[in-house]
C-alpha cells in the first residue's frame, strides 16, 4: 500500500501541475493571444502560429534539471538541439537566402533614391540603443535591443545571438510581435506626421527594369555593402545570393527551393524554438519588460524617421518626382507588411492611388539597411 | 496511510513559488542614468553606426543611378544604330505599366490565335486514297452473317 502511495506522490511531483507558477500561466496566455491574433486577425500567421505554439510548448512546467532533458535550455534535449540554430545564428542567414530568392528589387532599381528612405528609418535602432544605455543595459545588450527597431526578426536574432545571447528570447519575441502588429502601430504615426494633401500625392509609375540591371544588382549590392560593413556578411551575402539565384534565370530549381521549401522549414524551426525559448523561469524578468517597451519605442521612431525623411526629400524634388511621404514608413524592413499598410492607407485616401510598388522600394532597402546596421554594430562591439 | 507530509510539502512549494512571483518588483533592478550613455561611448557609436548605414545606402544609390544611366545610353546607342532613326533617350524608358499592358495584350492575342487554329484543324477535310485494309466495311465490328 505504501508503495502505491509513494508512486502516486511521485507521479504528482512529476506532473506539470506541481511546477506551475503564475509565470507559466502568464506565458501560456501570451501564447494563446499570439495564436488568436494569427488565426482570427491574420497578423503574420506564418510567424505567430509557430511562435505562439512554441510559447505553449516552452511553458509546459516540468521537473527541471533532473536529467529528463526536456526543456529548451537543458543540454541534450531535442528542443535544445533545434535551438542551436537560433543561438549560433544559423537560421537568420537561411531566412535571408529565402527572402533574397523571393524579392523583386525592380521597384528599387527603377527609383534608386528610395534607398535613402531605408537608411533613414534605421534611426530607430540607434536612438533606442542610447535609450537602453541610459536604462542601465550594457552596450552590447543595448545594441541588440535597438535592432528591434529594424523590424527585421532574423536580423534581431542574428545580432542578439552574437551580442547578448541572454536576451535573445525577449528580443526575438519583441521583434516578431511588433512586425505582426505593423497594421496597428504604423497608421496612427503616419497620419500624425502627414497632411491630407501629402497622402494624396500620386507618384510616377516605376519604369521597367532590364534583366541585366537585375542581375548586376546583387553583385554590386554585395560588394558595396559588405566592403563597408563586413559584419553583415552572413545576412547580406545570403540575401544577395538568393536574389541572384532568382534573377539569373538559369537556377530556377535552386531559387524555388530557397524561396519555398527551405524558407518554410527554417521558419517553422525558428518560430517554434524562439517561442519555446520564452520559458517563464528564464524569460519573465524585469529586463524582458523593458525590452518590450524599448522595442515598441524603437519601432515607432523608425516609422517616424522614414516619414519625416521622405518629407525632407520632397523639399528638393519637383513635380512628378515628388514622393508620397507615407512610403517612408515602409523603410522599416517588415517586408511586405509595412508596404501593404502604406498601400491600403493610400487607397483609403484615393482609391486610384496604388502605392504598393513604390512602398516596396524603401521596404527592401530597409532589409539591406538593417542588415548593414547589424553588421556595423557587430564590427564595432565585437572588435573592441 | 496517505503520506500527507509529502502532499503538504508539494502544496507548500507551489504556494511559495506563487507568492515569490507576485512579490517580485519588476522595476527595482533598472535605473535611469544618463552617465551610462557618456561613459560607454554610446553616443559616438550611434553617430558612427548611423553614418555608416547612410553611407552604404547612399553609395548603392549612386551606383544604381549611374548604372541606369550607362545602360540607357548603351541601349539608346544600339537602338539608334539599328533603326537609324534619331530618338530621344526618354522614349526608351518604358514604364512598368506599359510593359504589363503589352504583355497582357500579346498573351491574349496569342491565346486567340491558338483557338482559331484549332477550329481550322477540326473542320479541315483530309483526302485519303481508299484501301480495303483500313476500310470500316470489313472491320471487326461487323457481325458475321449466318447462312
Amino acid at each position: 500500500m505504501e508503495n502505491i502511495i509513494h508512486d502516486i506522490e511521485k507521479f504528482i511531483r512529476f506532473t506539470g501541475f506541481a511546477h506551475m507558477t503564475i509565470g507559466h500561466i502568464i506565458m501560456i496566455i501570451v501564447g494563446l493571444i499570439f495564436i488568436f491574433l494569427a488565426i482570427k486577425k491574420e497578423y503574420e500567421p506564418l510567424l505567430l502560429v509557430p511562435i505562439g505554439f512554441g510559447i505553449l510548448i516552452g511553458n509546459m512546467p516540468f521537473f527541471e534539471n533532473i536529467g529528463l532533458q526536456l526543456g529548451i535550455y537543458e543540454e541534450g534535449s531535442v528542443l535544445n538541439y533545434l535551438y542551436f540554430g537560433v543561438v549560433k545564428g544559423v537560421y537568420p542567414p537561411l531566412i535571408f537566402l529565402g527572402i533574397g530568392a523571393m524579392t523583386d528589387f525592380s521597384a528599387l532599381l527603377s527609383n534608386p533614391k528610395l534607398l535613402l528612405l531605408g537608411a533613414a528609418a534605421q534611426v530607430g535602432i540607434f536612438l533606442t540603443l542610447m535609450a537602453a544605455l541610459t536604462l542601465g543595459f550594457t552596450l552590447p545588450q543595448s545594441a541588440a535591443i535597438g535592432i528591434i527597431g529594424g523590424a527585421d526578426g532574423p536580423t534581431a536574432i542574428f545580432l542578439a545571438s552574437r551580442l547578448a545571447p541572454e536576451l535573445i528570447g525577449a528580443i526575438a519575441i519583441a521583434a516578431y510581435s511588433y512586425m505582426a502588429l505593423v497594421p496597428l502601430i504604423q497608421p496612427p504615426i503616419i497620419k500624425l506626421l502627414t497632411t491630407k494633401k501629402e497622402r494624396l500625392i500620386k507618384m510616377k509609375p516605376p519604369r521597367s527594369v532590364s534583366r541585366r540591371e537585375k542581375i548586376i544588382f546583387p553583385i554590386i549590392g554585395l560588394l558595396l555593402t559588405c566592403l563597408i560593413s563586413p559584419g553583415g556578411l552572413p545576412l547580406l551575402g545570403m540575401l544577395f545570393f538568393g536574389n541572384i539565384l532568382k534573377e539569373s534565370g538559369v537556377t530556377k530549381r535552386l531559387s524555388d527551393t530557397a524561396s519555398k521549401s527551405l524558407i518554410d522549414i527554417v521558419t517553422i524551426l525558428l518560430g517554434l524554438t524562439v517561442g519555446a525559448s520564452t520559458q517563464a523561469t528564464t524569460f519573465l524578468t524585469p529586463q524582458s519588460i523593458f525590452i518590450f517597451i524599448l522595442g515598441a519605442i524603437s519601432f515607432m521612431i523608425a516609422t517616424a524617421g522614414g516619414v519625416i525623411f521622405a518629407k525632407v526629400m520632397n523639399l528638393f524634388l519637383k513635380g512628378e518626382h515628388k514622393i508620397n511621404p507615407m512610403i517612408g514608413a515602409a523603410g522599416v524592413s517588415a517586408v511586405p507588411d509595412s508596404a501593404r499598410v502604406v498601400h491600403h492607407m493610400g487607397l483609403k485616401e484615393d482609391s486610384s492611388n496604388y502605392l504598393l510598388m513604390h512602398a516596396m522600394a524603401p521596404n527592401v532597402a530597409g532589409v539591406i539597411g538593417s542588415a548593414v546596421a547589424a553588421g556595423i554594430l557587430l564590427s564595432l562591439l565585437l572588435g573592441v | 496511510m496517505l503520506n500527507y507530509q509529502a502532499i503538504q510539502d508539494t502544496i507548500k512549494i507551489i504556494t511559495d513559488t506563487l507568492v515569490r512571483t507576485t512579490e517580485q518588483n519588476v522595476f527595482n533592478e533598472i535605473k535611469f542614468d544618463i552617465s551610462n550613455l557618456i561613459n560607454s561611448n554610446g553616443f559616438i557609436l550611434t553617430v558612427i553606426g548611423y553614418s555608416v548605414v547612410f553611407l552604404a545606402l547612399f553609395l548603392l544609390f549612386i551606383a544604381f543611378k549611374s548604372l541606369t544611366h550607362v545602360i540607357t545610353t548603351q541601349t539608346h546607342r544600339k537602338y539608334s544604330k539599328a533603326t537609324k532613326i534619331p530618338t530621344d533617350k526618354k522614349e526608351l524608358n518604358v514604364i512598368g505599366d506599359v510593359t504589363a499592358a503589352i504583355s497582357v495584350a500579346l498573351h491574349l492575342h496569342i491565346s486567340e490565335i491558338h483557338d482559331f487554329e484549332s477550329t481550322i484543324i477540326t473542320i479541315k477535310k483530309i483526302q485519303k486514297t481508299y484501301s480495303p485494309w483500313s476500310s470500316k466495311i470489313y472491320g471487326l465490328r461487323q457481325h458475321p452473317k449466318r447462312f
